[in-house]
């Protein structure tokens, strides 16, 4: 997934990105309410984590544009939105809520609360089961394991977030454009051959029959 | 109102006593200019009495008569007492209970405001006196401790925000370092380094809380100081930050004595120095001077050449400053002084504290500290 971190604290902001990075995300990062506009109206984020008290403005504020489209996305689809605050107060998080934030986590937090609440947000779009299937694999992204038939597959971050991304959208034609934008990150140098090394390791690595199909022109898609 | 009322009972008590002891005494009046000889008038009779009743005589029935009246208007007394007693004891509870009424309603209110609720007011309302004005004493007493404490409840409220930020810090920077098993030394020496800031951080703001509770619980110790000291122990305290920010720090101490808080006014001064250190671009200079003025009036500056500040900002309200001015300000007002902000012509901004202004000049124009160039 591809996550837009909006947070004025850098030693904070540096430690949740190479968290979530180590999980496979694509992790981008801000300090001012600006530059998060900038960039959500330039990249299509799956979820943006916000601080309330920044610099230029309210946090809250970019949750709200967001929210009732003033701020147009690149794929004219609305990023999830956690609001991650010190302000602890019930009228705040009911504030928070109400202004279009999807969860609301108050500072200090347990970095693995945070991994669980982006699970359960990502997984409310699609069945409500914590475990993804797709024919004979499953995927289970709490626990980061990934079986197929019985058989433990050990896989690297980026090929495990990669398969994710594959088994959410199961079915669809994904571009390299769109893996790159979800599951990579402003890090990665867009003419890189880096989406087909890894489609071609994560191929070897499940085994046969191939479940993976390359769309020629189009992209890929994961054969149910 | 009640003394009135008093005053009535007895008007209308010794009225009736009086019209009672009148009747009695018309009722058997011996009017003894009638008594010639033996012929005695009495109620407007006249007796004839018989012969050989002389002065003596006469004089038991004048006692008889006066036997009688004075029986008369000790139970006359004794009746109009008894009546005057019960309705005194009537009217008094009465007149008692309606005076005593708004002290009640006092009294009642007064228990149930509690500490975290300060909002409940006595309704003022009747007659312009002293209860009136001890409920408008008292409720202005509410007023002015709702406020202390409306305002403590803010401090607190900002103060743990502030504190939560960092907490988050290392929080999530440790999480993040144990959670991977290929964090190696360099990893987490960077994880030290970042834990340390935030506890440095979360130290500073600590030793302000202290210091805010010592101001407000007065117990400031007044000493006579010199300020260079003081300026002497921060800039020595400072030279480290300087240092990895790549900011000389320009130390210029003069004398300047005064009577204060060492601890108190060296917290003002250094958090004034971190701010600057904070905002100062690398490779300029923070100047740090103090000194007296030609009019007496001691300073302490602290100027640097960062985006500069509103004055309205370090001047005025707490929450938009956050916690470091607000408590150098509360400290230069704690010693009878102030905090100005002056913009420096040439970018950034000067921030000195006076201790104290000088006799007669007026707030708001504080003189230009001298010894330092705007």
């Amino acid at each position: 997934m591809r996550l837009l971190i909006v947070e004025d604290e850098p030693d904070l902001a540096s430690a949740l990105a190479r968290g979530l990075r180590r999980r496979g995300h694509g992790v981008d990062v801000v300090g001012t309410v600006a530059q998060a506009e900038l960039a959500v109206a330039s990249t299509g984020f799956d979820l943006l984590v916000i601080d309330w008290n920044l610099p230029d403005g309210a946090g809250i504020d970019i949750c709200r544009r967001v929210v009732n489209g003033d701020l147009a996305t690149l794929e004219g689809t609305r990023p999830k939105i956690l609001m991650l605050t010190a302000r602890d107060a019930v009228e705040d998080r009911v504030e928070g809520l109400d202004a279009g934030a999807d969860d609301y986590l108050v500072k200090p937090f347990a970095f693995a609360e945070l991994e669980a609440r982006l699970r359960a947000l990502f997984r409310r779009d699609t069945d409500s089961s914590p475990v993804l299937r797709a024919g004979e694999i499953e995927l289970d992204p709490a626990r980061f394991e990934v079986h197929r038939g019985g058989r433990s597959i050990d896989l690297t971050a980026k090929e495990f977030a990669l398969l994710e991304y594959f088994m959410r959208h199961s079915g669809q034609v994904l571009s390299q454009e769109r893996l790159l934008e979800h599951v990579w990150d402003e890090m990665v140098d867009p003419f890189t051959n880096t989406v087909r090394v890894t489609i071609s390791n994560l191929r070897r690595k499940l085994g046969d029959p191939a479940v993976i199909d390359t769309v020629p022109g189009r992209g890929y898609v994961l054969r149910e | 109102m009640t003394s009135l009322v008093a005053f009535g009972i007895g008007v209308v008590a010794l009225g009736a006593v009086y019209l009672v002891i009148l009747a009695g005494v018309r009722s058997l009046t011996v009017t003894q200019r009638f008594v010639t000889g033996t012929a005695v008038e009495m109620n407007g009779r006249v007796f004839f009495l018989p012969e050989g009743l002389g002065e003596r005589e006469l004089r038991t029935v004048e006692g008889l008569i006066k036997e009688i009246l004075l029986n008369q208007i000790a139970l006359s007394t004794l009746i109009a007492l008894v009546v005057m007693f019960v309705l005194a004891v009537g009217v008094g509870w009465v007149v008692a209970g309606r005076a005593l009424r708004p002290i009640t309603a006092m009294t009642q209110v007064a228990g149930e405001i509690e500490a975290t609720d300060l909002t409940r007011r006595i309704e003022v309302d009747g007659p312009d006196d002293e209860l009136k004005a001890m409920a408008t004493t008292f409720n202005s007493m509410l007023d002015r401790l709702d406020g202390a404490f409306r305002g403590q409840r803010q401090y607190l409220a900002e103060t743990s925000h502030d504190l939560r930020t960092p907490l988050a810090t290392i929080r999530t920077n440790i999480d993040v370092a144990l959670a991977d098993p290929g964090t190696d030394l360099e990893a987490w020496r960077d994880t030290g380094a970042v834990v340390a800031r935030a506890a440095e951080r979360m130290s500073s703001m600590l030793e302000d809380l202290l210091a805010t509770a010592r101001m407000e619980a007065g117990t400031v110790e007044m000493v006579e100081l010199d300020l260079a000291g003081v300026v002497d122990l921060v800039a020595a305290e400072a030279a480290g930050r300087a240092a990895e920010r790549g900011v000389e720090l320009s130390v210029h101490p003069e004398t300047a004595v005064v009577s204060g808080d060492r601890r108190a006014l060296a917290r003002a001064v250094a958090n004034l120095v971190e701010n600057a250190l904070g905002v100062a671009p690398p490779s300029s200079v923070v100047e740090l001077a103090c000194g007296t003025t030609d009019l007496g009036a001691r300073y302490v500056s602290v100027g640097d050449r960062g985006p500069g500040v509103d004055a309205a900002v370090v001047e005025g309200g707490r929450s938009t400053a956050g916690l470091g001015l607000s408590i150098v300000r509360d400290i230069a007002a704690a010693h009878g002084g102030t905090l100005r902000s002056i913009a420096r012509p040439a970018g950034g901004s000067l921030l000195v504290i006076w201790l104290p202004l000088p006799e007669g000049a007026p707030v708001g124009e504080a003189p230009d500290p001298p010894l330092v160039r705007l």
